[in-house]
């Protein structure tokens, strides 16, 4: 079924009420917008562009605010969407990148195979983190959130707070906890 | 890698106990994790790891920002 009309609001009270459909909609709206708004900010400032993913998550937040007509009220409810969709970006843009210098990679092997793999660094850390997050979720699906709002989304322990409806003191102790786990499960 | 691989009720068993020893002092933490017993001792190896890894952790600012990606080809 198309959303295209449908006001984002209309979306989020419709997950409240169970309909799962919905959530997906949710999902692929603040996918889209922030995978354009990345790769159209990476365009501008290059491939040695830093990708702020704060500032990203804010500005499509604006963006969809007054193109699906997202109400005050439900800005905490965007938020909480926004991390796992921001994830997604940045998984699908590490793999993309990966790819990219693995292709290059072989054209230069015979040149040098340091550079290929330091600079890989980055992309391996992100998908090691992405798939060690299915690991988190055994022990607390709330670990999960935090990391991809914390880490992928790049936002404040504050705002994560207010949109998982907790205090900022449970947010940096999961955020401690996920860190361990993470930091254990990347040792490996 | 090493995997979690914990049944639900180990989980949740390990999400309390990481709690309990994060509210410790981490000079207190090595006499605590000495005496879990009973259902909690398999889980002991695997705690006094995750903790030997806090200190670690906190000066290096671990997973603290995202690493720079570079662009993905056209």
């Amino acid at each position: 079924m198309s959303e295209q009309g449908t006001s984002l609001t209309d979306l989020i009270h419709r997950v409240h009420d169970g309909e799962s459909g919905a959530l997906q909609s949710i999902f692929e709206l603040t996918y889209d917008e922030l995978r354009r708004l990345a790769r159209n900010r990476l365009q501008t400032a290059g491939r040695a562009g830093v990708l702020d993913t704060t500032c990203l998550v804010h500005e499509c937040y604006l963006r969809l605010a007054t193109a699906k007509k997202l109400a005050v009220a439900d800005r905490i409810h965007f938020f909480r969407y926004a991390g796992r969709a921001m994830r997604c970006v940045i998984v699908d843009m590490a793999r993309g990148a990966l790819r990219s210098k693995r292709g290059n990679g072989e054209r230069l092997l015979s040149l040098s195979t340091t550079i290929c793999e330091s600079t890989s660094a980055a992309e391996e850390e992100v998908l090691r983190v992405h798939e060690a997050l299915d690991d988190l979720a055994q022990v607390d699906p709330r670990l999960v959130q935090v990391v991809e709002m914390r880490y992928f989304a790049g936002m404040t322990e504050a705002d994560i707070a207010t949109a998982l409806g907790v205090t900022d003191r449970t947010i940096r102790r999961d955020w401690e906890k996920a860190r361990l786990l993470l930091a254990q499960a990347l040792a490996g | 890698m090493p995997r979690l691989d914990l049944n639900p009720h180990s989980a949740a068993a390990l999400n309390r106990l990481l709690d309990q020893a994060l509210d410790l002092e981490p000079s207190e933490r090595e006499r605590w994790l000495a005496n879990l017993s009973g259902e909690y001792a398999a889980l002991k190896p695997h705690l006094q790891d995750l903790l030997s890894r806090a200190a670690g952790v906190e000066t290096s600012d671990f997973l603290g920002t995202l690493p720079k990606l570079g662009a993905p080809a056209e």
